[in-house]
């Protein structure tokens, strides 16, 4: 009967302690959507646009560059988890090669009223992003800044990992017009280690989608193949906010102008877009 | 004695206090001063100033810089200037408008002062996206304009005039669309493109000394668009922008 008793009690320690070890190397990565004080941020991106040219066109390219002060506040939580946010935007700069001084003058004004509010879940997925005055609606060749923000904005695992564990997210994007891109994100977690008493993890962040023509449109982009994405996030676990992102994105395209008759095949698209906190 | 020992000690302290707040003030640079009695004046005693984020100085006020003055430019600082300009630096004390940190650009400044001409001698100006001089006049003398992405952007400016300036290290030294510029023993060499002539750009004077660029010592507009090969509508770099 002891010796019964004795087994039953050893083989419950050795279940309780599997537990617990395997709780130690999960990881719960959630951001706080409840509690949040406000936070800074600096969105930038660096677009280079070329094409190396042929017995018809020039080789020509673009440069352009926005960089974005903004602030984070946390205007409501929902008892499901999530919380609705405004980015407020404090300052911008914006520069391009292929602008008047007049036309990159007028994009940093409309910019920087370009304050923009979301519902965010603790997974990080956003939804119904929303620019607050409709009258600042960017039209259809003018910048926008939330697709911007999401393809920096991490997306988070619906249940804990372990170092070295996958998972894999999609999200649409609202591009130009009616048109939405289904964008297809995948993650890692490389990493979690001690800061200065704060607990942060390195997650590896990539991301692939196709560039539909939208053949509604004057103007039509077609990739040839997937835009891909690479980049590494840093995310402050003990507080559940984002430390830092970044993604470097690549694409070929064949542009179609349909009012000028032109078509120009293998345009290199590289863009870099870092999200920073500044807390 | 134990009276003058502490007194010792207690001024030992308040001098070490006063050196290191002069020393932190050195070291993040005097704010950019506010318009006093219409006039925004930077004065050498005060140098360094570090500019942060953009300023206007608005077209009632002077924007005055006494020789050596230097101002370090945050990645967000700006200088647009709409009233009357005069930025004095002189050969042996010249006026620096440079980055705070050398690897990072700042946007640059940007003349606006229609009212009356400017004038702006002995300067440098270094790591700026883009100086422009819009709708305005005025003369440039002995100034260096050193790695920026434009270096000098003239735009719909009548009458400007570059005496023995030296643009080097620039992506596009000098671009002049809609205005009229003058060049005195001007340099324009070491930079990637030399001088871009736009639509309805006119250079007057010696151009003898624009050489050595990279890919273009001076291009026009005009010439480029009578090259057999077609260029990209500049609505279309505008759509791929608006797409990423």
């Amino acid at each position: 009967m002891n010796f019964i008793k004795f087994g039953a009690f050893s083989a419950l320690s050795i279940a309780l302690l599997t537990l617990c070890s395997c709780e130690r190397n999960d990881f719960h990565l959630v951001f706080n959507t409840q509690t949040v004080s406000p936070q800074s941020f600096i969105l930038e991106s660096t677009l280079n646009a070329s094409v190396p040219g042929d017995s018809v066109t020039m080789p020509e390219s673009m440069r352009t560059h926005v960089s974005v002060r903004s602030t984070m506040n946390l205007l409501m939580s929902y008892d499901d988890g999530s919380g609705r946010f405004e980015m407020k935007i404090d300052s911008v700069d914006y520069n391009s090669d292929k602008r008047s001084v007049d036309e990159f003058r007028n994009i940093q004004k409309y910019l920087s009223i370009q304050n923009f509010q979301f519902k965010m879940d603790q997974d990080g997925v956003v939804s119904d992003p929303t620019i607050e005055n409709a009258l600042d609606m960017p039209s259809e060749d003018e910048l926008n800044l939330i697709p911007l923000f999401l393809k920096a904005q991490p997306l988070l695992p619906e249940k804990p990992v372990q170092l070295g564990e996958s998972w894999e997210r999609q999200i649409p994007i609202h591009g130009k017009g009616n048109s939405t891109t289904t964008v297809y994100k995948t993650f890692t977690l490389q990493d979690v280690y001690l800061k200065d008493g704060v607990r942060m993890a390195k997650i590896h962040m990539g991301m692939k989608y196709l560039e539909l023509p939208d053949t509604t449109a004057n103007f039509q982009l077609k990739s040839k193949d997937y835009v891909v994405g690479d980049g590494m996030v840093l995310f402050d676990v003990t507080h559940g906010t984002l430390t830092s992102a970044e993604m470097t994105i690549i694409a070929q395209l064949d542009v179609c102008d349909l009012i000028a008759g032109d078509t120009i095949p293998s345009m290199n698209v590289n863009q870099k877009i870092t999200l920073r906190n500044l807390q | 004695m134990i009276c003058m020992n502490s007194l010792i000690r207690s001024s030992f302290k308040v001098l070490a206090s006063v050196a290191m707040f002069a020393g932190a003030s050195f070291a993040s640079g005097m704010p950019f001063p506010a318009a006093e009695n219409g006039k925004v004046f930077l004065e050498a005693k005060n140098s360094p100033y570090e500019l942060e984020q953009g300023v206007v100085v608005a077209a009632t006020d002077s924007f005055v810089v006494e020789p050596g003055v230097t101002v370090l430019m945050g990645e967000f600082a700006k200088l647009m200037l709409q009233g009357t300009v005069k930025i004095l630096g002189s050969s042996d004390k010249p006026v620096v408008f440079c980055g705070a940190d050398s690897a990072v650009n700042w946007n640059g400044f940007h003349v606006m002062s229609s009212a009356s001409p400017f004038v702006i001698k002995n300067l440098v100006v270094e790591n700026a996206f883009r100086n422009t001089v819009f709708r305005s006049s005025g003369t440039f003398e002995n100034v260096r304009f050193v790695n920026n992405y434009y270096g000098l952007w003239i735009d719909e400016s009548p009458d400007v005039s570059l005496t023995r300036c030296n643009m080097s290290n620039n992506r596009y030294a000098l671009s002049v669309r809609a205005s009229r510029a003058v060049l005195n023993e001007t340099s324009i060499s070491q930079n990637v493109y030399g001088l871009y002539i736009e639509t309805e750009g006119k250079i007057e004077g010696d151009t003898d000394l624009i050489r050595n660029n990279q890919e273009s010592d001076i291009r026009s507009e005009v010439s480029d668009l009578k090259t057999s090969k077609k260029r990209i509508r500049r609505n279309v770099w505008h759509n791929i922008e608006s797409f990423f």
